[in-house]
């Protein structure tokens, strides 16, 4: 207990157990040289007061910074915003097939005007080439049903014009 | 002879202490501070042979000890912990002063040097006083160090540290700090051998 239990590592090969350090300690141990008696006062003191305000801290125990939960929590929101925005991008972007079908109900309200002025001209050749482009316009205007109902008429009518002159 | 009351009844272990006294039992702490107490200021006084500034030291290292207290890791050995941060407290000490060491500045503190060295029951003046001769001769040789040396020295002696831990202590290689001891011991029994 008095004398090192492990010091051979730096001790010369051959050397006794030590003798050098047992040496040492008593000559220290006997030595009357003591740290001064405030400084055990001081750092006494020092203990109890970092005891105390570990235990304040202890007490009050405030959500740790280093607490997994938080990580969590924020990782969960901003996955979630994530999520609805890239939805929400998605469906505005994707949004414009789904009237899709509206056109071709609107065709049939399309298609009368049409034919009327190209029938006016007397021209069944001219019905081929100007039909093909009809329907792509309400497609990429992604106007809702009652929009391009409204819109049609008027690239029809072009189209029924360009045909007559065609015809002429 | 000291030592034995101590002996006899089980003391928990260093680390189990530190770990109380984080959890706020002061109690522990001043178990720890009077295990370690004279360890830890002979190894500062030793190496700075200055009564004040070993006093001012001890109070820091001590200090770091209560603030690290909620942060401590059982990983190593306290006694090695503790150590490393006496030694990085006279780093900074020597570092901060460039304080000349002598025997003759310790010696103005007034150190009242030693009664008797071996054999305390040994009744014998004449013995007696040969062993504080010894003594004496020990501790100055042990001041005459170089300071790589001897600070090797005191970490094996007072802190009973291994090489592998005073070389982790002191920042160094197993290599050099095991030189550095080898060195320090082959001094200091030459130096006993000159007295003899």
């Amino acid at each position: 207990m008095n004398g090192p239990t492990h010091i051979e590592d730096g001790a010369e090969p051959g050397d006794g157990p030590d003798e050098l350090e047992r040496a040492y300690q008593r000559a220290s141990e006997r030595a009357a040289v003591r740290p001064g008696p405030q400084v055990r006062e001081a750092i006494l003191a020092q203990a109890r007061r970092a005891a105390a305000a570990s235990a304040h801290q202890a007490g009050v125990s405030p959500p740790a910074a280093n607490d997994a939960r938080w990580h969590w929590q924020a990782a969960a929101s901003v996955a979630a915003v994530g999520l609805v925005g890239l939805l929400s991008w998605h469906f505005a972007r994707v949004a414009p097939p789904s009237p899709a079908p509206a056109p071709a109900a609107a065709v049939p309200t399309i298609a009368p005007p049409a034919p009327l002025v190209a029938s006016g001209a007397k021209q069944p050749a001219a019905a081929p080439v100007a039909m093909p482009p009809i329907p792509e316009q309400p497609r990429a205007s992604a106007a809702p049903p009652a929009a391009a109902a409204l819109r049609a008429p008027a690239p029809a009518a072009a189209l029924g014009a360009r045909a007559t002159m065609r015809a002429a | 002879m000291r030592r034995m009351p101590e002996a006899a009844q089980p003391e928990p272990a260093d680390e189990t202490l530190m770990q109380r006294y984080a959890a706020g039992d002061v109690h522990a702490f001043e178990r720890l501070y009077a295990r370690h107490e004279m360890k830890i200021w002979r190894y500062l006084y030793r190496s700075v042979c200055n009564q004040a500034t070993a006093d001012e030291l001890m109070q820091e290292v001590w200090f770091a000890v209560c603030r690290s207290a909620a942060r401590y890791q059982p990983s190593a050995r306290f006694t090695t912990w503790l150590f490393t941060l006496a030694h990085h407290r006279l780093i900074d000490s020597h570092r901060r002063a460039r304080a000349a060491r002598s025997l003759e500045a310790a010696r103005e503190d007034g150190e009242p040097w030693v009664d008797a060295l071996a054999d305390p029951g040994s009744p014998d003046p004449a013995r007696q006083a040969e062993a504080q001769q010894d003594a004496d001769a020990l501790l100055q040789a042990v001041e005459r160090l170089p300071p790589e040396q001897r600070d090797a020295f005191l970490l094996q002696a007072e802190g009973e540290l291994s090489v592998e831990e005073i070389a982790a202590a002191s920042g160094v290689s197993f290599e050099t700090a095991k030189s550095r001891l080898r060195y320090a011991r082959a001094s200091l029994r030459q130096a006993l051998q000159a007295h003899a």
